[in-house]
């Protein structure tokens, strides 16, 4: 039989609801999109409000038609056809006005619905957090709600009604999200070859490191290496991936100083670990070694501060061999480390200079000047956070005593140069730190986003001792890498050198890190959520290796198992008649 | 006729209520419901490619959704009880209303839409307290006692995504008359003219001669022959004592065609039930004694509907 409420008109609060909706999903777009691509919306928008405020009144097609093609112009002249993703989107955007512009039978309002439902998609192109994620999830609620809404024949609008069987829908909806979810098939690389306008082609490490370059470095969770150890791993907290060596600093940032002599690297000494390193790509000829590598197969240079390099830029995968063992290693201080690792920027804060004065005076020795710092870094409200926020012209000082929430580069950087102030040399270690172990290949995978910096300081009699001040502040970094690994929660810290004392101070500070910690979660388990970390998943639940396409059928055959058990245990139950309370029914004719 | 065996149909049990069953209500996408599904397909494809997260989650989100909705949407209409009540007696050409009442005391039923095969649907919300009624349009054609065909029951509700529906057979049954002819109520044989109008009972011919027609003439007086003729309308006069009595004989009309001379014996008991008048009517197995009345008319009208074939089977009826 035919669609009785196909042709029915929209009522005024159906087209006020869902020119609300559309706003809201086009809103976070702003700050994507040329603002003259969501003004243009919301003129579109504000155009139907005033002018065609009643739903059975749409402008007519001479109005409508040069109004498409203004707005195919202005998606070309301010998106552009080279950036397909923003094209793509603005259109869609623009689509949306346009489709509210016409909006007039229930017809009109599913399509308004599942442009809405795109248009939240490619909410996800521009950013993935999970404020975003909410966002989206809520916006699903009311657009499911508007389906109700539209499916209702009475004349008066049953809102709470709607929202209660649109909340039931999707809650029920949920189980089956999170089983594909996990279980569906996930694809190495794209399907076809994407310009995302990244412009960067390859992540990776570069040899200087500014505050905020490593964390933007975090959000990447591309493969930087693998690692297959001779025996058992050492230890999570040793697992630092030392790379290159910065020296020289304008205050800003921190760059790499060429060593004399970079030698093969086959003469050291046997070290207490020895594995085999696998590369992805980087375009650059740095190797992340154990710290401290000890001795490396032939082809391979290793200079004198200890960086491991090949002859070449790496273009393709790239395995060696090498042994380390733990620092530090000692070895008398070279004057060319002593005037490098003594080197400051021109323009210090008095602050600043005021500070490690203050800790070189109470301390008795060098030690106790480093144990101060991390002391320093440990009680004072010091935040580590994936986000930093923006630093002024002199981003020590700022980061030191104003913002104090930054990344690993803001906590080793700044603990350098106070090093070097209190007259120790000292110097900044960039490479990787942490790393997952495959427990289906028993290897160790290092990701993009386990990019680390951390310093090194020399001490007399030891030589030069890597230091980890961002351990002071977020010891669950080092303990199990930025991925958050749940098992690994509550492990005892290894830097943390005191207790803060107080209360509200703490309970603040806990709840920056349950804020962060939950980003951290995010990223783990969603944003990065890959093909390993699927596998990995399976395993723990003790499903063997299953290839993509069984998979696929486990999936969705579980979905449906889910969804139909869901809905018998939850959904067949009788309300009891004496709790209810409905509208009175209604019938109505067909016309 | 395999096929037919296929098609699960509920039929009504013997009281007369039609249960709807889970098992059959059929359930397909809408024209939405594809549409939605391409969406789908289309936010798989990007989020696949663009190897992102959070819109696999939202993918898959909506696919839930639609999972839920199969569900929901099947259960709007398992367990509705449905009872056919009376429909009114229509002419032939008119449209029947079959009144229906609807009800679960279980749950709340929201937009359920009714038709018989071929007929326009009517929405319908079925709310627990009590049953609702639906009032069917069915169009009539022929004379006769009507079985208004499939009952379909759908409903798309909640998401308007999927159509499920059931195929129901009802009890229904339409009291369909003749569609009524006023034109011309001619006898076969004009010699016979008076067996049609005249009042046989008083054993003389009465007839007195022809007048002009005046407003209020009944129809039966009118004389048509003359009307077909080119003469005016003129009505017979009688002058008989007992001229309110007319018997309404089927064999004396003049069309061959039996369901003319159906439809015109109906549009003369219509015409003569408006006047003080006593008519009987005499079909060739049934006769129906002279009286006056709203149920005399429809007694007269039934008979009419049933004639031939039927008769027999209105007689098992009543």
């Amino acid at each position: 039989m035919k669609d009785v409420l196909a042709t029915r008109p929209v009522s005024q609060q159906m087209l006020l609801i869902t020119a609300l909706l559309l706003s809201l999903s086009v809103l976070p777009h702003w700050w994507n999109l040329p603002p003259l691509v969501t003004g243009a919306f919301f003129l579109l928008l504000l155009l139907r409000l005033l002018l065609w405020r009643e739903p059975s009144r749409i402008p007519g097609p001479w109005i409508r038609l040069p109004l498409v093609v203004l707005g195919v112009v202005v998606v070309i002249q301010q998106a552009g056809l080279t950036e397909g993703r923003q094209f793509g989107v603005a259109l869609l955007v623009i689509m949306s006005g346009l489709k509210l512009l016409e909006l007039k039978s229930h017809r009109d309002l599913f399509m308004a619905v599942f442009l809405g439902l795109f248009l939240l998609t490619t909410l996800f192109l521009f950013s993935q957090n999970a404020l975003l994620t909410f966002y989206v999830l809520l916006l699903i609620l009311a657009y499911t709600t508007v389906l109700v809404l539209a499916n209702r024949t009475g004349p008066e609008l049953p809102l709470k009604q709607a929202v209660r069987t649109a909340l039931v829908l999707t809650l029920g909806g949920i189980p089956v999200m999170v089983l594909l979810f996990a279980l569906f098939p996930r694809l190495d690389g794209p399907l076809w070859s994407l310009s995302l306008g990244r412009g960067q082609g390859i992540t990776g490490m570069s040899d200087n490191i500014s505050m905020g370059s490593i964390s933007s470095l975090s959000q990447s969770e591309e493969t930087a290496f693998r690692v297959r150890f001779d025996g058992t791993p050492p230890p999570p907290q040793e697992h630092y991936w030392r790379g290159m060596v910065l020296w020289h600093t304008d205050g800003r940032r921190w760059i790499r100083v060429k060593s004399s002599a970079a030698k093969p690297a086959t003469e050291g000494l046997a070290g207490t670990a020895a594995y085999e390193v696998t590369m992805e790509p980087s375009d650059q000829p740095w190797l992340f070694p154990l710290d401290r590598v000890r001795e490396a197969q032939g082809d391979l240079l290793l200079s004198e501060d200890g960086e491991l390099a090949t002859r070449h830029s790496i273009r393709r995968r790239f395995t060696y061999r090498a042994e380390s063992a733990p620092p530090p290693l000692t070895r008398p201080l070279t004057g060319r480390e002593r005037r490098l690792g003594l080197q400051l920027p021109a323009r210090l804060s008095p602050r600043v200079r005021r500070l490690a004065h203050q800790w070189r005076q109470a301390a008795a020795s060098d030690a106790q000047v480093v144990e101060q710092a991390l002391r320093h870094f440990n009680t004072q409200p010091f935040v580590y956070t994936l986000q930093p926020p923006l630093l002024g012209d002199d981003p020590v000082d700022c980061f030191l005593f104003d913002t104090r929430k930054g990344f690993c580069e803001h906590y080793a950087t700044s603990f350098v140069l106070l090093m070097r102030l209190a007259g120790i040399p000292a110097r900044v270690v960039i490479g990787y730190q942490g790393g997952e172990i495959n427990p289906l290949g028993g290897h160790l995978l290092v990701r993009q986003s386990d990019a680390h910096a951390w310093a090194e300081v020399w001490l007399r009699g030891k030589g030069w001792s890597r230091v980890d001040p961002t351990a002071a502040v977020a010891p669950e970094r080092v303990e199990r890498g930025i991925t958050p690994q749940p098992a690994e929660t509550g492990a005892p810290a290894v830097f943390r050198v005191s207790i803060p004392a107080s209360g509200l101070a703490r309970f603040l500070r806990d709840l920056q890190w349950y804020r962060d910690d939950l980003q951290l979660m995010w990223h783990y388990w969603v944003v990065g959520y890959d093909q390993s970390r699927q596998q990995n998943l399976l395993q723990k639940l003790g499903i063997g290796r299953l290839y993509s396409y069984q998979l696929g059928i486990i999936a969705v055959a579980g979905a449906i198992a889910i969804a139909s058990l869901l809905f018998f245990l939850f959904g067949m139950r009788r309300p009891a008649p004496a709790t209810r309370c409905s509208p009175p029914g209604t019938v109505s004719g067909a016309s | 006729m395999n096929l037919e065996k296929l098609v699960r149909i509920t039929r009504p049990d013997r009281s007369g209520r039609i249960r709807i069953t889970g098992r059959k209500i059929y359930i397909l996408p809408t024209r939405y419901g594809l549409v939605f599904g391409i969406l789908l397909i289309l936010l798989l494809i990007a989020s696949i490619n663009y190897a992102n997260n959070p819109a696999f989650l939202l993918t898959f989100l909506l696919a839930g959704i639609f999972f839920q909705a199969i569900f929901h949407t099947w259960r709007n209409l398992k367990g509705l009880e449905l009872q056919w009540i009376h429909a009114e007696p229509v002419f032939a050409g008119e449209t029947a209303r079959v009144h229906l009442r609807i009800a679960d005391p279980g749950r709340d039923h929201f937009a359920l839409a009714l038709a018989f095969a071929g007929n326009e649907p009517v929405l319908a919300d079925v709310p627990a307290e009590r049953p609702a009624e639906a009032q069917l349009p069915v169009r009539t054609r022929h004379r006769g006692l009507l079985q208004p065909g499939r009952l379909t029951i759908e409903s798309r509700y909640p998401l308007g995504l999927l159509r499920a529906w059931s195929l129901l057979e009802t009890d229904a049954r339409i009291m369909v008359w003749p569609r009524p002819l006023h034109e011309s109520l001619a006898p076969s044989d004009p010699d016979q003219a008076g067996g049609l109008e005249g009042d046989q009972g008083s054993g003389s011919n009465d007839f007195a001669g022809h007048r002009s027609y005046r407003p209020g003439d009944t129809p039966a007086r009118v004389h048509w022959k003359a009307l077909a003729a080119g003469k005016g309308l003129l009505v017979k006069e009688f002058d008989g004592d007992r001229v309110d009595q007319i018997w309404l004989d089927y064999e004396a009309l003049a069309p061959p065609n039996v369901e003319q001379r159906l439809g015109l014996l109906a549009g003369a008991v219509e015409a003569l039930s408006r006047e003080p008048l006593r008519y009987g009517l005499r079909l060739p197995q049934l006769e129906i004694a002279p009286s006056t009345g709203e149920r005399h008319r429809r007694h007269c009208l039934d008979a009419l509907a049933l004639f031939g074939d039927a008769a027999s089977a209105a007689d098992r009826a009543r």
